[in-house]
């Protein structure tokens, strides 16, 4: 997992070889800077002891402050570069992520799922930034630091500085080796959390009917039990990493004692100063709080990998839907015919032996109970996903042999669920098409019955619509979806039950609207409501991914299966209404 | 110091990575917040208050070890002093050895010490936040309908889970950190000025100065973190509207463009960070220098002390730890400022939420009828969702027990919001809705509830079993009344034929079974939840696949005739097996009767009729 992570890194790091090798140099001078401190103290100290003059003690403090300025200003400028290569590298890598994800097709996309996706594309470039602004700089720094204040402590006493290795080491081992436990409970921190947080969704999405039947209280019974599982959960991570995360600084007050007692022998036996008891004692807080950022530093490297490894696996992801090498571009002139059309799901056949003709320039309806197959059904023409089975012809030649572009540019579907980006209103209509006349999107509206609404909308055209925009309501919203579709003029026009949130006066306006325009125009319409298909060339019936019934509205009528009584449901509905806007 | 300033940038979204645009308002601008702390703080305080005070013992027993943490993170510098200025200057070895003991012995107390008083505080606040959590989830499940209309799941979901996780944050790390570091700085300063007050003066002068630079550093910080932020949520808010759509996207030949508007984004978050990143890069470096300075400055003066002799050398050395060792409280506790806002933001939330009143709740002393009939009243009843406009208008009816009542009439007409009084999931601004000729007010939500089953139009299952979806909460229902209420609302049909039957594992939301089998379960669950109560339907409106369907009407033909029954009907198969037939119309009851009744009567009913006549004979024969 690692390793393809760094290697998905790498090539992204290339550019940037020249100021890698900078920043180690600048990490170098800073620790160096910075680990000469204590020995200097050091000397000071032992000077004074000897007696020293007042102005070369300003000088010894000046050579601190001069030290500690030295470590700043590399220091900064080793942080400031690797904010730049991380900045520059994440910032590459997430226009390579969009781009790829721009191609994905519904298939892969619902595989990975919006929230993972979304994930990979923030808090996994966060990750990506810190292996590089922390990780990289921090180890750098800790490194340098840690072999030369041992070297620098080992030319003043082997012994001693054998007791503060020893030491440090027994402090990394201790945070490396428990660290395990206290990921360990978070994992079950986390698992507990999530199940807490399904469970509160899930019952307060059902409140409605708990109230009818007065469960609150078992359910808060039921809350209860969990909410205590995940404090206790909760305090079981809490009490293991308080146990564990002083430990390394306890074994460094511990080394800290020895050096004390050991050092105090060996300035009585004349083999150490105390000065350079002194350094030892600066020494061991300076190394063991390198010891800690090396240790910070190898798991933000550790995750950085591990992020980039997600993103790399997208990045890799090629996707099943794409144009054929050889493919063609469209003739269009719209004749679509289904052969003998399967789909499969893991849970069985959702649409199974579809065969349809659907002549140049003539309606299909589609009608159906909820998941009998008719949305997917649009969405083999668009090929927003591609059969399991058989094919599907436009003008003869197998879709898939299309320019996939192409294809597109010639189909419009209006899916079942509207949505709109928060952009202007014209923009959401004019989507994905550049220098559009402003007859054009007025003509598209005026179809789509939208006119009256813009007069209301305050900013009209120019209004922003979308989550962070002007809400509008469901109709508004769906009209706006069929004027997108309108004013791209195209050869074949899918509707996924376009018309539901639209009243059925101004539904039957847009129908016969679409009648009038539909001349050369091939068109799909999936509907609940039967109005908008009784007028359609041919209707075909679903239920369960099967074709049951094919005819015209009276044909259809005449044999009294499902269409039938489907249609008296509606029309009880209907009269319903106008019976009673007659009185 | 400062490897912790290293991890500052992201580390907010640690924990709320799917939702980073509720990070991002997690932390208002530092004007509004001031502001806030006044107002609020009384009711925070009194919320904390009142959640800590069973567990005042512990918590008291933690204040005091904590206290005792803090003073012994300043002895061993002291000891240090101690050993310098004693045995090793007058070169006694015997002295030295219990000194390092002691000095050992100080981390090790501080540790344990330390430990115990995270075990206190941790149990006590772990048990007091489990507790507000249930009070919390128990006083949200006590609000009426219209508390759930107006406030969205998602929003009480986060108060249920991130908000109180931000007040355990608050209560078990932030204030403890506060307090310790708190502790620690006026034990070093004292300490200090008691050992030798010229050097204290000389390596103390530098904090002032970090205290103000730490002061500027962070507001700018803090300023170009939440413009990283904003930069983020940005971004995220983006790429969630286009992963959404991307299958539209994609259909309408918009990747270009759609790319171009990513890079404004990425671009702008780039600077950002970056910007972040050169304040908190300068900060460090500051900080580095004026430790430096505080070093120096002992060094240099009291060098001189040494010299002169107002000081010693062990002193000296003691005092270069001592400074280093007084920095860290005052970066610490400017980090913790952000945590602190977000867990009082948190607390205000919940405090607001817990404040909310349950509008609709059982009587203090309930009438319990000792056999309901199930004679449904409703007496001049007016009501609405929004003041100023009734969907029910002066609605009076009476339904004698075990008449079974279809209401017909356009969308909009009322129907369920009369469905919605008679189970109390809303209370009329005017009349009363009577059951056996009681007030349903007077009786406890409960009894009621029991009595009066309501299957809703789009009815909603729990992921678990078929069985624990049909008896939900109630451990008092038996598996043959499951079976029972199964086989005769006709449920047991599909039941069956699934693996594992009644163990039959159901997907959240109930994704794995189709909307009539959803509708067949809740019917299933209304009669073993109210075995012979009043059964209040909502019928589906939406397409069922036609087996389903004839289910349905089946299980409705036996079940209406065994109970009173009030069905919105929109199926004439239903219609027909009703004793009466209420027609409603803009929240008023305009025509009532026997389907003979209201054909004679020739209103709208007997229009309905004509025109479904006219139909059949026009094209469709019988089904």
């Amino acid at each position: 997992m690692h390793d393809t992570g760094l290697r998905f890194l790498l090539p992204y790091m290339r550019p940037y070889r020249g100021l890698l090798f900078l920043g180690l140099l600048y990490g170098l001078i800073g620790a160096g800077a910075s680990a000469v401190s204590p020995t200097v103290l050091g000397w000071a100290i032992d000077e004074l002891r000897a007696g020293i003059r007042v102005s070369v003690l300003g000088l010894y403090a000046l050579g601190l402050i001069g030290l500690a300025a030295t470590l700043a200003i590399f220091r900064y400028r080793l942080r400031m570069l690797s904010g730049a290569i991380a900045v520059g590298v994440s910032y590459r890598m997430s226009q390579d992520l969009f781009s790829t994800i721009l191609t994905l097709d519904q298939r892969a996309l619902r595989q990975y799922g919006t929230g993972d996706l979304l994930s990979r594309a923030t808090s996994d470039f966060i990750y990506i930034w810190r292996f590089y602004s922390a990780g990289f700089q921090m180890s750098v720094h800790a490194l340098f630091l840690l072999g030369i204040g041992c070297a620098l402590m080992a030319l003043t006493s082997p012994l001693l500085a054998l007791v503060v290795v020893a030491m440090l080491a027994l402090s990394i081992g201790v945070q490396v080796g428990l660290g395990r436990i206290v990921e360990r409970a978070f994992d079950r921190v986390q698992r507990e959390l999530a199940l807490l947080s399904a469970f509160t969704q899930e019952h307060l999405g059902a409140i409605r009917m708990l109230a009818a039947y007065t469960q609150e209280q078992p359910v808060v019974g039921e809350f209860r039990r969990i909410n205590e599982q995940y404090a206790r959960q909760n305090l079981a991570f809490v009490l293991r990493s308080n146990a564990i995360t002083p430990l390394p600084s306890l074994v460094v007050m511990l080394a800290r004692a020895i050096v004390l007692g050991v050092g105090g022998f060996m300035i009585i036996g004349g083999s150490l100063t105390i000065g350079q008891y002194v350094q030892f004692i600066v020494y061991l807080g300076l190394l063991s709080n390198a010891a800690t950022q090396l240790s910070r530093a190898l798991e933000r490297l550790q995750q950085g990998s591990a992020a980039a490894g997600r993103i790399g696996e997208v990045l890799l992801r090629q996707p099943d839907i794409r144009s054929a090498p050889d493919a063609i571009s469209v003739p269009a002139r719209g004749h679509l015919r289904f052969d003998r059309v399967g789909v499969r799901s893991p849970h069985g056949w959702i649409l199974q032996d579809i065969s349809i003709d659907i002549p140049a320039g003539t309606t299909l309806g589609i009608v159906g109970a909820t998941g009998a197959g008719k949305s997917t059904l649009l969405s083999l023409v668009a090929r927003v996903r591609d059969p399991d089975v058989g094919q599907i012809y436009l003008d003869g030649v197998d879709v898939r042999k299309y320019q996939l572009e192409h294809l597109r540019q010639t189909i419009a579907l209006v899916p079942q669920e509207t949505l709109l980006f928060s952009m202007s209103l014209r923009d959401n209509i004019t989507f994905g098409l550049a220098h559009v006349p402003d007859e054009r999107v007025h003509s598209a509206i005026q179809a789509a019955r939208l006119s009256d609404d813009l007069a209301q909308l305050p900013g009209g055209l120019a209004a922003v619509v979308g989550e962070r925009g002007a809400s509008l309501s469901g109709g508004q919203k769906q009209r706006t979806a069929i004027a997108r579709a309108l004013v791209r003029d195209p050869q074949l026009l899918l509707l996924d039950d376009a018309l539901a949130s639209v009243d059925t006066k101004t539904a039957a306006e847009i129908v016969a609207e679409l009648r009038d325009a539909r001349a050369q125009r091939t068109t799909l319409i999936v509907s609940q409501r039967l109005a908008a298909v009784r007028e359609a060339d041919q209707i075909i019936v679903l239920e369960e991914g099967r074709i049951v019934e094919h005819g015209t509205h009276q044909q259809l009528l005449a044999q009294g299966g499902a269409y039938a009584s489907m249609y008296r449901r509606e029309l009880q509905q209907s009269n319903a209404e106008n019976a009673g806007s007659g009185k | 110091m400062g490897e912790r300033q290293e991890s500052t940038i992201g580390s907010v979204r640690a924990e709320g990575s799917a939702q980073p645009a509720e990070a991002a308002t997690g932390t208002p601008s530092t004007h509004a917040s001031r502001r806030r702390l006044i107002s609020q703080d009384a009711a925070l305080f009194g919320l904390m208050l009142q959640t800590m005070r069973p567990h005042w013992k512990p918590l008291l027993l933690a204040l005091l070890m904590l206290l005792g943490t803090a003073g012994l993170n300043v002895v061993p510098p002291y000891l240090l002093q101690r050993a310098i200025d004693g045995p090793i200057a007058q070169r006694d070895t015997s002295a030295i050895i219990p000194l390092a003991m002691l000095y050992g012995g100080a981390a090790v107390a501080a540790f344990v010490l330390q430990y115990a008083q995270t075990f206190f505080l941790q149990q006590a606040g772990q048990r007091g936040l489990a507790d507000l959590r249930t009070r919390l989830f128990d006083h949200i499940l006590q609000q009426g309908q219209n508390f759930f209309g107006r406030v969205p799941t998602g929003d009480l979901v986060t108060r249920l889970t991130s908000d109180i996780d931000a007040l355990n944050q608050l209560l078990s790390s932030s204030v403890v950190i506060i307090l310790t570091e708190s502790a620690t700085l006026i034990a070093i300063v004292a300490v200090m000025f008691a050992v030798n007050w010229r050097l204290a003066l000389l390596a103390l002068a530098v904090l002032p100065v970090l205290m103000l630079v730490t002061r500027y550093f962070r507001r700018r910080i803090r300023r170009s973190s939440t413009g990283e932020r904003t930069a983020l949520a940005r971004i995220s808010g983006f790429l969630n509207e286009q992963l959404h759509g991307m299958t539209l996207v994609q259909l309408f030949g918009r990747q270009a463009a759609s790319a171009d508007e990513f890079d404004d984004f990425n671009m702008g978050y780039r600077q950002a960070l970056l910007a972040l990143r050169g304040h908190s890069a300068v900060f460090l470096a500051v900080q580095e220098v004026l430790a430096a300075f505080g070093v120096a400055a002992v060094l240099y003066g009291g060098g001189q002390g040494v010299l002169a002799g107002w000081a010693t050398l062990g002193t000296l050395v003691a005092f270069v730890q001592y400074t280093e060792r007084a920095f860290q409280p005052v970066l610490r506790l400017s980090e913790e400022y952000n945590s602190v806002q977000i867990g009082l933001g948190a607390a205000e939330r919940v405090q607001r939420m817990l404040q909310a009143e349950p509008s609709i709740c059982s009587p203090a002393s309930p009438i319990e009828p000792a056999r309901f009939r199930g004679a449904i009243e409703l007496r001049h009843v007016t009501f609405a969702y929004v003041a100023d406009e009734p969907v029910l208008r002066d609605v009076s009816l009476t339904i004698p027990a075990g008449q079974a009542v279809a209401i017909v009439g356009a969308t909009g007409a009322g129907k369920s919001s009369l469905v919605g009084l008679l189970a109390r999931l809303y209370d009329p601004q005017q009349g009363a809705v009577l059951l056996d000729g009681v007030d349903i007010k007077q009786m406890s939500l409960e009894s009621l509830r029991r009595f009066v089953a309501v299957v809703p139009q789009d009815p909603i299952c729990l992921a678990g079993t078929i069985a624990a979806n049909i008896r939900l909460y109630r451990s008092d229902i038996e598996e043959a009344e499951i079976r029972r209420a199964a086989e005769v609302s006709n449920a047991s049909r599909f039941i069956e034929q699934l693996p594992g039957t009644y163990d039959y594992h159901v997907a959240p939301g109930g994704a794995n079974l189709s909307v009539g089998q959803r509708q067949l379960l809740a019917l299933a669950r209304a009669i073993a939840l109210s075995p012979d109560g009043v059964l209040v339907l909502d019928e589906a409106t939406s397409s069922i696949d036609t087996a389903t369907e004839a289910l349905i009407q089946d299980a409705l033909r036996h079940i209406l005739h065994t109970r009173t029954s009030v069905v919105i009907a929109h199926r004439l198969s239903t219609i027909r097996e009703a004793d009466r037939i209420i027609v409603m119309h803009r929240g008023k009851i305009v025509e009532d009767g026997t389907h003979t009744m209201l054909l004679q009567q020739g209103g709208y009913y007997a229009r309905l009729h004509h025109h479904q006549l006219a139909e059949r004979e026009r094209g469709a024969p019988a089904a």
